[in-house]
């Protein structure tokens, strides 16, 4: 005698043996196989028939275990997974630099008031650095979302505070500890954020017509 | 009387994001409704190994064209809902654009043949 929960058991262990990974696959899958069966069955054939014929429609266990494997990939070895990951890592701390220069000029707005009436060269220079950590941070949130526009934006930002660090370091005292230091790694972070951003084909792939 | 024969399966296979896509776009739907559905639209010519659809939805929600969430069938069965996102509005447009293309090419060429 035919049973048909037995059957759907069987099978079910011979796609696990297949490597189709539990739960959702295989519970969509087995969902699959007991509607056919059903509608089979509504139309008069034997259970037992209209069990192998929803097997076989569902398809051999190799080819579905091929065409699942291709989803099942390792994310780190994508290279789209890698550039998004690249790009949110340099997001955050790019957006910590941008935020620690930020904040660093406005905490004296008066300061910055003034500057803006009487710009001389190193004020101006501050207030230089204020509007671009500003777009630094607007940028490097764009940059973590993944977007293209928040790589380019990062990429001419990044220049330009690169070559304001190099002043700045360049033209004062460079003891370790004094805020000038930190110009120096600022500028080094800067330099290698422009060489390790990548654009993100994520992005653009994910509409294309493969 | 002439009658189409069976779709190749490259073509099937090159033809499923954007049927899925399209029929998506009628509203939320599942794995055994949608394949139904493609049967019957193509009186049986276009025939998909059926679990095969299944990991072409799953790529689909990964790439963020459609989502999914599970609902109940009428016999109280756990069942995947898929639904179109605003990306595979996208897609399918495109889709719908090339496809369109190759159709008018070829037509246009076998009217050329005719005149």
């Amino acid at each position: 005698m035919f049973d048909l929960e037995q059957a759907i058991a069987d099978w079910r262990w011979q796609m696990l043996a297949a490597g189709i990974q539990t739960p959702v696959p295989l519970e969509e899958l087995e969902n699959h196989l007991r509607e056919e069966i059903g509608r089979q069955a509504k139309s008069g054939v034997e259970e037992q028939h209209a069990f192998e014929i929803a097997v076989q429609q569902i398809g051999p266990r190799e080819v579905l275990q091929t065409e699942f494997a291709k989803n099942r990939r390792s994310p780190w070895r994508s290279d789209d997974n890698k550039t998004t990951m690249t790009n949110q890592i340099l997001g955050v701390l790019w957006l910590a630099q941008n935020a620690y220069f930020l904040i660093r000029s406005a905490t004296s707005p008066v300061a910055v008031a003034i500057i803006l009436y009487f710009p001389h060269y190193w004020q101006s220079f501050t207030v230089f650095l204020t509007l671009l950590s500003f777009a630094g941070v607007i940028g490097s949130i764009f940059l973590f979302r993944g977007a293209k526009f928040g790589v380019n934006a990062t990429r001419i930002i990044a220049a330009l505070e690169f070559l304001l660090c190099v002043i700045e370091y360049a033209t004062d005292d460079k003891s370790f500890g004094s805020p000038n230091s930190w110009f120096g790694i600022f500028s080094t972070f800067s330099l290698i954020t422009i060489w390790f951003l990548r654009s993100p084909k994520h992005k653009g792939r994910k509409l294309a017509v493969e | 009387m002439y009658s189409v024969p069976m779709i190749r399966k490259e073509l099937v296979a090159a033809s499923a994001e954007p049927l899925v896509l399209a029929l998506l776009a009628n509203g939320e739907s599942y794995g055994y409704a949608i394949i139904q559905e493609v049967k019957a639209r193509s009186d049986g010519k276009l025939q998909w190994t059926d679990g095969m659809l299944y990991p072409v939805l799953h790529r689909m929600e990964h790439r963020g064209l459609i989502k999914s969430r599970w609902g109940e069938s009428e016999t109280g069965r756990k069942r995947k809902y898929y639904s179109l996102k605003k990306d595979g509005k996208t897609a399918m447009a495109k889709h719908h654009e090339q496809w369109s293309l190759v159709h008018a090419v070829l037509s246009g060429l076998k009217k050329e043949q005719y005149v």
